[in-house]
């Protein structure tokens, strides 16, 4: 994988800023045009705000690591943490005509990225979870089936 | 994000600007929930938000039900693109009574 970026910031919510800052940053740097980078940010920061409230329940002290790169034509983000391990339901959409608060994240991120899945621990972080999102490098973004672009 | 309130009868306005992420959202929560406990119909100005995430989006969707609930009109106006996308996101866009502009929700009383 070509890496754009790998660094590990604090689980804390002023962090988040920084965070889609970086990741912006890196993923400008990997020719994504500013739509699939728009995407990708809220992405990144729906999954990092998962981290933060539901692994380590907004818990001080705390980190998570984030990689970026290209992996030939696809946009790879891993999120680690060492916090609580999602449950398979926590990962499930829920159906949206269900009008409540909260819930949306994992809606966002399923519908933003291509693949989602949660690597087996290593290199020091117990959960790893792999996003990913073909691209076209050349400046269009590669279209999702049936995906709507943020 | 920032967030400025004041009183355009019949309604109480809240402009909100910035990012409003899983930081900030409580804020923009608090502001809501605390202006429907006036009484009064509330339109939230979203055109200076240049970021929103899903707990953003979490807070409207709190203040639009507590605001049915207490029989208020609860409107968003003029989402800029960042908030636009959320919405359309969520499925919302067609949710929320979503207006032009402040000025043009005012005019009509």
């Amino acid at each position: 994988m070509q890496p754009l970026l790998a660094r590990e910031f604090p689980a804390y919510t002023s962090a988040l800023t920084e965070i889609r800052a970086a990741v912006r940053e890196a993923c400008l740097r990997s020719g994504c045009d500013e739509e699939t980078i728009a995407a990708w940010v809220l992405a990144v920061n729906e999954a990092c705000m998962n981290v933060i409230q539901h692994a380590y329940h907004f818990a001080e002290g705390q980190a998570l690591r984030i990689e970026v790169g290209l992996a030939g034509d696809e946009l790879v983000t891993l999120i680690c943490d060492n916090g609580i391990p999602a449950r398979i339901e926590d990962l499930q959409p829920r159906a949206l005509d269900d009008l409540r608060p909260g819930g949306l994240g994992v809606h966002f991120i399923r519908e933003l990225t291509d693949t989602m899945a949660y690597l087996l621990p290593g290199d020091g972080w117990q959960n790893r979870l792999r996003l990913g999102k073909r691209i076209d490098t050349t400046g269009a973004a590669a279209t999702s089936q049936g995906k709507e672009p943020a | 994000m920032n967030i400025e309130t004041r009183d355009s009868p019949p309604f109480r306005v809240i402009l909100l600007s910035g990012d409003v992420d899983l930081h900030s959202s409580p804020q923009a929560r608090q502001s809501i929930l605390d202006s429907l406990k006036t009484g009064k119909p509330l339109l939230v100005d979203l055109s200076g938000v240049s970021y929103m995430d899903s707990s953003g989006v979490a807070s409207l969707v709190e203040g639009y039900q507590t605001a049915r609930k207490q029989g208020l009109e609860f409107g968003l106006a003029a989402p800029a693109g960042p908030a636009m996308s959320v919405l359309k996101l969520a499925r919302l866009d067609k949710v929320f009574p979503i207006h032009a502009s402040l000025e043009e929700r005012l005019a009509r009383g």
